[in-house]
């Protein structure tokens, strides 16, 4: 307590020292003046009282030291004084600083922007209860390494098999049409089971949860609300429980409101949250309920004190019995793939963004390299200086704690600088941003992110200071105070810049490396046929709901009839329909089924999977997918009861090799012997269903009059009509069939394709910005150590040329010292990048990691950066007047 | 004087205390005074260490100062004690008459034998 309250009057001894100085001269004076009085009362002479006095007394100013020690805090105080100091020589230069503090704020700007992703992403906990419980189950097997579904009835087994859960919720996406607002909207749901948020651990705001009887087929007409939902659409009504709300024309019941702080994140493919959570209400009974229908995800939570090793193995095991005792369901290899919640959601970003912090955090050395040597530079015109202090007594270590402090308060204020552009650089980023990482939403600044830009800045101002520091505190002094040591014995601290530059050309090559090789591969993902035309190609997506559409035939009616509207539209030259588009982007569309041969008979288990595509016969001529064998769906199909199907290359040359696929007679999904059979027709060319970036995979095609579908119907149309014009007369004219239909997600095919590009496209213009960045650093580094260099021969090239040196000559020999240096770090580069780069490997198309024409090009790009920086501070030396020269000395 | 003892600094501030409590509002010089006095003049009070002593006690808030006249008309400044210094100088007395008599103890001639 008194040592604190000594501490805090030591602390405002800091300030008005003057006074305070004042104040104790004066007492001293009194404390003098009071001795002499007594020695003159004993008798003393005036002089010799004085005398006495005085000598009594002792030294005072070494007691004024003593006194003012004591009253301020001796380290804050000289602390103070190197920082003022510093900020005096940062303000004489203002050209070295702003170079100096720009390089470094666009570091540690880059690496604060990159380090508030990476903590959202990566290090913030999801906002669960005891997230780190949680897990997802998906049933996969050797054919299906990456699975993300389950079957009802599976989980069914699993809940009373394992002992490891806890929970098991199951969910699937839901968009019901709401036409609370006028014309009918899109909502965003989930349908859960009724343990989904006890999973979780969250409970509703406002009413209360499901309860077990309204999970049930029939029941599940009640609804819960998202917390912004409640705020938009209910004016944050709390009478809002327990109104009804039309979903989809059927009513609902408000039951509840979730809280505001429930997140549901990366529930839905969509990239957008869920607005109502309906009540799973699972029907068994349902022939797509099947325990191979895998249209259902699992969250669960794992007892307290369980592994996720044990669960694995628990699960396996259990899936294994399952595959023994529906051998007609499951292969005997079946499995379960059980991950963190946090893995299954944001796994397949992680790479990316350690990728691109890992390429911040080499721009950040490169920056602290170049001022690093700009630093050098400054030290070593300081020599006399410190030469003259270190004379007067100064010790080593105050001095490179000067320097330091010098080189520490430039970095706080490039942090500041750079803490300012992430500030405004994040929200731009994250615009940017794939809209797959809905987490992002959550990036902002805390605490915990100034924190670590203080950190970098501190380590930044440590690392740039100690060489220069340590470089000039060490040397001869009395040779700096003798002023000759200027000229041609560079040699010395020659090696510290030396290292300085090919560290830097070491780190941009590795950088330049993996953008390059991340270009090329954008490059050639772009280049990849996506199996139809993307040009001029529109696309719509509409859903016909109400009772009135349970019977197919009305919905084939109104498919058919909105499709004889579109084509009414002028300048639309085609369209037709699909039940799932190509290009699997932003609703992860896809659409699987057994592909069964009638003279085929082969377990089930055995059956291979086809996309599956339900369309109607202008879907081929509006997408210009090439038909190469056969014939097409035409009008009399449509019309005629007569089943057929076509099939892409793959599925013809995967599953008839050597025999002739047309005319034979297939069923998609479970094999139905009383069911018609549907005749191949015609071959066509493979889509691209999961990405340009992904394989082509087996496809099947069947006619949407012959299997009708009731759910989100895709309509394409290609046409040249201009975009905003064509949305809106193709809206009219779809709800010129039916008023209450969901009309929805309107975008260009080419949108859709560069959507489905965007997370690698923004990784690829990332890591090129850095890349750029690191190179653009690098060529200003080499520069500044080049002409530095020269500047510092300019006597010996002086006596050179009078000598008789030709320019050439001068030119090689300037040119090469910095080459050598140069290739040293393009050596080393090399390497590192030879080990590092396969760490890339996940997010390359096609491209090696080693691929050898990115490397070469690299290496001559960084060679000519390398080599203009070297050319032109060389070029400038060969003009030198050798007499100018000579008097430089 | 080369031959006198420097005062070390933990007792310095105990005496200053006692002195303070003897005497009531006193200066510097007179506190000095009033040490070397005490002790039979075996004692130097060197400045170099009293005044930072005093200001060290004062940061502590067991005495407090202003300024005053001296009796021969000087102005001075007068430090005196504060309730806790009062206080501490009752403790550390305490505390230095048992480190002395435990010391004494050891070294009294004789008694460990008896």
């Amino acid at each position: 307590m008194r040592k604190l309250r000594a501490g805090l009057l030591r602390l405002s001894g800091l300030f008005r020292k003057d006074k305070r100085d004042a104040e104790f001269s004066s007492e001293m004076e009194s404390h003098l003046q009071l001795h002499i009085d007594e020695n003159l009362r004993a008798g003393m002479s005036a002089l010799e009282a004085r005398r006495k006095a005085l000598i009594k007394l002792g030294g005072i100013e070494q007691t004024k030291v003593l006194v003012r020690e004591r009253r301020g805090l001796p380290m804050v105080e000289v602390l103070l004084q190197d920082l003022r100091f510093a900020g005096r020589t940062l303000r004489r230069n203002p050209g070295f600083t702003s170079v100096a503090v720009l390089t470094l704020a666009l570091g540690v700007g880059a690496n604060t922007a990159l380090f508030s992703v990476v903590k959202a992403v990566l290090l913030n906990s999801l906002p669960y209860r005891q997230p780190e419980r949680l897990i997802t189950l998906a049933r996969g097997d050797s054919q299906t390494p990456n699975p993300t579904n389950v079957s009802y009835g599976e989980t069914e087994d699993w809940k009373d098999r394992s002992r490891s859960l806890q929970q098991i919720a199951l969910y699937h996406g839901w968009t019901p049409s709401s036409s609370a607002s006028g014309a009918p909207e899109m909502v965003f749901g989930l349908r859960v089971t009724r343990n989904f948020f006890e999973t979780l651990g969250t409970s509703p705001y406002l009413g209360r949860e499901f309860l077990p009887d309204e999970d049930r087929p029939g029941r599940w007409h009640v609804v819960l609300l998202s917390y912004p939902y409640w705020i938009r659409g209910f004016g944050a009504d709390p009478n809002a429980v327990g109104q009804t709300v039309l979903l989809d024309q059927i009513s609902f019941r408000i039951i509840g409101v979730l809280p505001q702080s429930f997140e549901p994140l990366s529930f839905t493919d969509a990239g957008s949250p869920p607005d109502v959570w309906v009540p799973l209400g699972y029907d068994r009974s349902l022939p797509n309920a099947c325990r191979t229908c895998q249209h259902l995800r699992a969250v669960a939570r794992l007892k307290d004190g369980v592994s996720l090793g044990q669960v694995r193995a628990e699960m396996n095991s259990i899936a294994s019995q399952l595959a023994h005792e529906f051998p007609k369901d499951y292969p005997p290899d079946a499995a379960v793939l059980v991950l963190p919640l946090r893995e299954s959601w944001y796994g397949n970003i992680t790479a990316a963004l350690w990728l691109l912090f890992g390429a911040t955090a080499l721009v950040l050395l490169i920056a602290c390299a170049n001022v690093a040597n700009l630093l050098l530079t400054q030290a070593i015109k300081k020599r006399p200086e410190v030469a003259l202090r270190s004379a007067l007594g100064a010790s080593r270590f105050r001095i490179v704690r000067q320097l330091l402090t010098e080189s520490i308060l430039l970095s706080l204020i490039a942090a500041t600088g750079g803490v300012l552009l992430a500030f405004w650089g994040t929200p731009l980023l994250l615009k940017w941003a794939p809209a797959e990482v809905p987490v992002l939403k959550g990036v902002h600044f805390d605490l915990g992110i100034l924190l670590f830009t203080l950190g970098i800045a501190a380590a930044t101002g440590i690392l740039m200071g100690l060489v220069p520091a340590l470089a000039t505190a060490r040397g001869d002094h009395l040779e700096a105070l003798q002023q000759s040591s200027r000229a041609l014995r560079g040699a010395s601290r020659g090696w510290t810049r030396g290292f300085l530059v090919s560290s830097q050309v070491c780190l941009a090559f590795v950088l330049t490396v993996a953008s390059g090789l991340l270009l090329k591969s954008f490059v050639l993902v772009w280049r990849v046929n996506p199996g139809f035309n993307v040009q001029n190609l529109y696309e719509v997506n509409f859903s016909l709901s109400g009772p009135k559409y349970e019977n197919d035939k009305a919905v084939v009616r109104a498919q058919t009839e909105v499709l004889g509207h579109i084509r009414q539209i002028p300048g639309v030259e085609s369209a037709g329909l699909t039940s799932t588009p190509p290009i699997a982007g932003r609703f992860g569309s896809l659409d699987q089924s057994g592909f069964i041969v009638q003279d085929r008979r082969i377990p089930d288990s055995q059956v291979p999977s086809v996309d599956r595509y339900i369309v109607s016969p202008g879907y081929f001529p509006t997408m210009e997918i090439p038909l190469l064998r056969g014939r097409l769906f035409t009008e009399a199909d449509v019309a005629g009861s007569y089943q057929v199907a076509i099939i892409g290359e793959m599925t013809a040359r995967q599953f008839f090799p050597g025999e002739n696929p047309l005319g034979k007679r297939i069923q998609l999904g479970a094999r139905e012997d009383d069911r018609p059979w549907a005749e191949i027709i015609g071959i066509v060319g493979d889509v691209h269903q999961y990405g340009l970036d992904a394989p082509a995979t087996p496809q099947a095609y069947l006619l949407y009059s012959q299997f009708p579908f009731n759910y989100a119907t895709v309509l394409f149309a290609r046409s040249t009509v201009a975009p905003a014009a064509l949305t809106r007369a193709m809206d009219e004219q779809i709800r010129a069939v039916d008023k209450d239909t969901l009309v929805f997600n309107p975008a260009l095919m080419t949108e859709i394709l560069s959507h489905s590009l965007a997370q690698r496209g923004f990784t690829m213009a990332l890591l090129s910005a850095f890349g750029a960045l690191a190179l653009l650093l690098a060529a200003v580094g080499i520069y500044g150590v080049m002409s530095y260099m020269v500047a510092q021969r300019t006597g010996e090239i002086g006596i050179r040329m009078a000598l008789g040196a030709q320019r050439r000559d001068v030119l090689e020999l300037v040119s090469r010292d910095g080459m050598l240096r140069a290739g040293l770090g393009l050596l080393a580069g090399l390497l590192v990048s030879l080990a590092l780069t396969r760490v890339l490997t996940s997010q390359l198309f096609i491209v090696s990691a080693l691929d050898p024409t990115t490397f070469g090009g690299v290496l001559l790009l960084l060679a000519g950066v390398a080599f203009g920086a070297c050319y032109i501070p060389a070029q400038r030396a060969t003009r030198v007047d050798p007499m100018v020269a000579l008097r430089y000395e | 004087m080369g031959d006198k003892k420097d005062v070390w600094q933990g007792t310095l501030a105990l005496m200053v205390l006692k002195t303070l409590q003897a005497l009531g509002p006193l200066h510097g010089y007179g506190i000095a005074r009033r040490i070397e006095q005490t002790s039979g003049d075996l004692l130097a009070v060197n400045y170099g260490t009293l005044y930072p002593a005093l200001l060290k006690l004062e940061q502590e808030g067991y005495i407090s100062s202003e300024w005053g006249t001296s009796d021969t008309n000087r102005k001075a400044k007068y430090y005196k004690l504060t309730r806790a210094g009062r206080k501490q100088l009752e403790k550390e007395a305490r505390e230095w008459e048992q480190t002395t008599e435990i010391l004494a103890r050891f070294l009294a001639p004789g008694k460990e034998s008896a």
